[in-house]
């Protein structure tokens, strides 16, 4: 799936509190579909923010994102969520896997929403792949960092999306834990070539990458 | 799996907040299903028995005054050729001595009666004079009812009973039985014992019958009927019977008394309905708190789930059924909590109907689906409108919530203002609306000017914590230092939470202060009017029964005995009853206004002296009515 941003600026509005920031300021990206991208920067630099924009959970405050012919930024929220069920796989730093569902259960989440067939079966398929089938039962607090972040990539693979954001996905791991999940980002990539946008600011997890996006001070260049 | 997700498995693991707020909307429940099932035992048990009493009679002819000249018989006895049945009936209340037990003595003539009612007698005295100890005395009742012997057992000294009423008091067959009739006392021979059936099963078995000439010379009601039965063919004879009443007499069905007791009670059930009704406000607030709480610590999943591609819908709906199964667990509880409280109650209400309304001995409890549909409706209803809002919240939060989880338990400054500016406008609309007249006897409007000030006060909760928060917060950093400075700024910090928890906690001690304040006022209202009104040292009256007290009198020349006495400076005769003032039965009294004038101190809203108007009043052959009476 191919991305495209278009002289895309983002301000997040403020609270009582808090004045209102502008962290993206005219960006404009082409990522080919197929492409395994990083996007790099420091702390604050907006690269959460471009995954959130290319993953149709948020909206540009001005500019067009297009994912294929898809103008997301256009599209109403039921769209957009149809959208992200079925084209877009998440993989986040908090690993965000829900509390109350088993291994297996979040796993199955998206060919849930979906009602796809034979769930039972690609599940303990998945599972079987990252390792993780004797786990099935387990509930996330009874893993472990990185078995947390397998669980979270299967979950982000399992209905073959093509579009694939990840988000720090090692930032809170140790570096083996680290280097076993972006091994298995990358197998998948390389076996599928789904379009892979990952966010990172370490240079051992961009080496997994085809190429880099450096992000800094709301600008973004390859 | 969103609802596995978001609602079952957190409320499994939320065991105690669960069980809470299932608890609440049970005891709302339970309140409302038990006032509605002592209520319908109460009134069921007296209309069954008015019916039961009534047999087939589909006419009666009452009088305004309470009794009915017995030449009423002569005036309708043309009409028996047309094929219209009617009985003399004595029908009043009265008490067994010395037992004091409230009793009903029907009085019939058997002849006429024979179309009425069916006696069906369990036990007989075989002939007249047979010798008690005799168990051959007896001959089962299949035998005895022949109208010729039973025509027998009415000798100038009968009572007939029912088989209930012989077990409970340990009656047999001529075993004598004392009974105080309209102050009034006589002994009457048990001379046979009734089966459960037909009338012997009114008052729950609480009742005597006689031949009516035996009553009417024994109790001082020579001449004197209760009221007439009929039995009519076809409605058109009614204008035939109206010809004969004489003024003061009507027909009406039977049926129609059931009808005016019920709105006797009417407003007797909505006041406890009202009290019910807050409890189960309280119970909306726990669930709307425990949804909302719900929703906030998983704001975050909701987030995710949404991320993943999750619809507002779904969302929405898990949240929805969490305040829907909240309503039908607690309505299911509720029901079976009702049912145990109301054996509880059944007795306190029966002793307050029979007080204030009517002789009705309530009977066992009966959970009727309508009952059971009411708990399920209201449980189920109310829950789901609390879950309502928060739940269509939890279907907007944005899919990027998870970057900013705790800013949603704050409420903006604009908001509450916004809130303190729609509490103000309760109060008001409150005050406006509770100067609107009853609707249709019920104060509607009152009712709803209270919700409209529990809704300010509600509204107002945000602004209220916070001003408390700021207030104490010195205090509390002196007394907790760091930690209590903390407790202080974390409840501006989750004022969505904070403040509806408040609200709950102070709906539910304003109730209880309300209802205690309620009950000790009216405890303290009686007390001062007993004070101001009745300033007699001894009040004398025919029998201790509740039941008895409007229609026990005492023979007048007690209270001439009574004047002979040395050292009793004045006597009032005081008498009471009730009466039918268009269609509401009211409460007439009479006494001596002279005595009252110079030894009682009346309140009075018109004229002010009470001495004046009662001096007034007797000078001109006046009346005094309650205020209540003459709005």
């Amino acid at each position: 799936m191919r991305i495209r941003l278009d002289h895309v600026t983002h301000t997040y509005a403020g609270s009582d509190e808090a004045a209102a920031v502008q962290v993206l300021e005219d960006v404009s990206l082409d990522i080919q579909s197929g492409d395994f991208a990083v996007l790099r920067g420091a702390s604050g630099s907006g690269k959460s923010t471009i995954l959130n924009l290319i993953g149709a959970v948020d909206r540009p405050t001005s500019g067009r994102v297009f994912l294929g012919d898809v103008e997301t930024s256009a599209l109403d929220e039921s769209r957009l969520t149809l959208l992200r069920r079925k084209s877009i796989g998440f993989v986040f730093q908090q690993f965000n896997l829900i509390p109350t569902l088993t291994v297996f259960e979040n796993v199955a989440f998206p060919l849930s929403l979906a009602k796809a067939p034979d769930i039972p079966a690609r599940v303990i398929s998945m599972l079987e792949r990252i390792g993780l089938a004797q786990r099935a039962k387990h509930y996330p607090s009874e893993l472990s960092g990185g078995e947390m972040q397998r669980v979270a990539i299967g979950r982000a693979v399992i209905h073959r999306p093509p579009l694939i954001i990840a988000d720090e996905p090692t930032g809170n791991l140790d570096s083996k834990s680290g280097a076993n999940v972006l091994e298995l980002i990358r197998t998948f990539h390389d076996a599928e070539k789904p379009t892979i946008v990952m966010a990172t600011h370490s240079d051992a997890a961009a080496a997994f990458g085809d190429y880099t996006i450096s992000v800094a001070d709301g600008k973004a260049w390859r | 799996m969103i609802l596995r997700a978001l609602v079952l498995r957190p409320l499994l693991r939320e065991k105690m907040r669960t069980a809470l707020t299932i608890l609440g909307i049970a005891v709302g429940v339970a309140v409302i299903v038990a006032i509605e099932l002592s209520n319908q035992s109460a009134m069921r048990a007296f209309s069954e028995s008015v019916d039961a009493v009534a047999g087939r009679a589909n006419y009666t002819i009452v009088s305004e005054g309470g009794s009915i000249d017995e030449s009423a018989l002569l005036r309708l006895q043309p009409l028996w050729d047309e094929g219209a049945r009617f009985a003399p009936v004595i029908d009043v209340e009265g008490v067994v001595e010395p037992s004091q037990i409230p009793v009903r003595l029907l009085g019939v003539d058997l002849m006429s009666d024979l179309h009425f009612r069916d006696y069906r007698y369990a036990q007989i005295e075989a002939e007249r004079g047979a010798d008690v100890s005799s168990a051959q005395a007896t001959e089962s009742g299949r035998d005895v009812r022949s109208p010729q012997r039973q025509l027998e057992l009415f000798q100038p000294d009968t009572a007939i009973i029912p088989t209930s009423f012989a077990r409970e008091q340990h009656l047999h067959l001529r075993s004598p039985i004392t009974l105080n009739i309209l102050g009034t006392r006589r002994t009457l021979i048990v001379r046979g014992i009734l089966e459960a059936r037909g009338p012997a099963t009114a008052f729950n078995g609480a009742i005597v019958v006689c031949d009516i000439a035996v009553a009417q010379e024994s109790f001082g009601m020579q001449g004197r009927l209760s009221r007439v039965d009929l039995l009519l063919p076809n409605d058109a004879l009614l204008k035939n019977v109206g010809r004969v009443l004489q003024p003061g007499q009507r027909v009406e069905r039977p049926s129609r008394r059931n009808e005016r007791v019920s709105k006797m009670l009417r407003a007797f059930r909505v006041n406890l309905f009202a009290l019910a009704g807050v409890a189960l406000l309280v119970g909306m607030f726990l669930v709307y708190n425990t949804v909302l709480i719900s929703i906030l610590r998983r704001r975050k999943d909701v987030g995710v789930l949404k991320t993943l591609g999750a619809a507002p819908r779904q969302i929405f709906l898990a949240f929805a059924a969490e305040g829907l199964l909240f309503g039908v667990v607690g309505a299911v509880l509720g029901i079976a909590m009702g049912n145990a409280i109301a054996f509880g109650i059944l007795k306190l209400i029966g002793r307050t109907i029979n007080a204030l309304y009517v002789t009705s001995r309530p009977e066992a409890i009966a959970l009727t689906p309508s009952i059971i549909a009411l708990g399920v409706a209201v449980g189920v209803i109310l829950s789901f409108v609390s879950a309502l809002q928060p739940s269509l919240e939890a279907a907007h939060v944005p899919p990027n919530a998870m970057i900013r989880p705790g800013l949603q338990q704050r409420i903006s400054r604009d908001r509450e203002r916004r809130l303190a500016v729609i509490a103000v406008a309760c109060f008001v609309a409150g005050a406006l609306v509770s100067q609107l007249p009853p609707w249709n006897g019920i104060a509607v409007a009152g009712y709803v000017a209270v919700l409209l000030v529990v809704a300010g006060f509600s509204l107002l909760a945000p602004s209220i914590v916070r001003l408390t928060a700021s207030a104490f917060a010195p205090l509390m950093r002196a007394l907790f230092g760091i930690v209590g400075q903390l407790a202080a700024s974390s409840l501006p910090a989750s004022l969505r939470r904070t403040a509806v928890a408040s609200a709950a906690l102070s709906l539910a001690t304003g109730m209880m202060v309300a209802v205690a304040l309620m009950v000790g006022s009216f405890r303290e209202t009686v007390r001062i009017w007993v004070d101001q009104t009745i300033s007699s040292d001894l009040w004398l009256r025919p029998s201790q029964g509740l039941s008895n007290s409007g229609a026990a009198l005492f023979p007048p020349e007690i209270a001439d005995d009574l004047a002979k006495v040395p050292f009793i400076a004045a006597i009032d005769r005081v008498r009471g009853r009730e009466v039918l003032y268009g269609d509401d039965l009211v409460s007439v009294g009479s006494g001596d206004f002279a005595r009252v004038a110079d030894f009682g101190d009346l309140p009075m809203v018109k004229p002010r002296s009470s001495r004046a108007a009662l001096l007034d009043a007797e000078a001109r052959n006046g009346v005094v009515v309650s205020e209540s009476f003459s709005l």
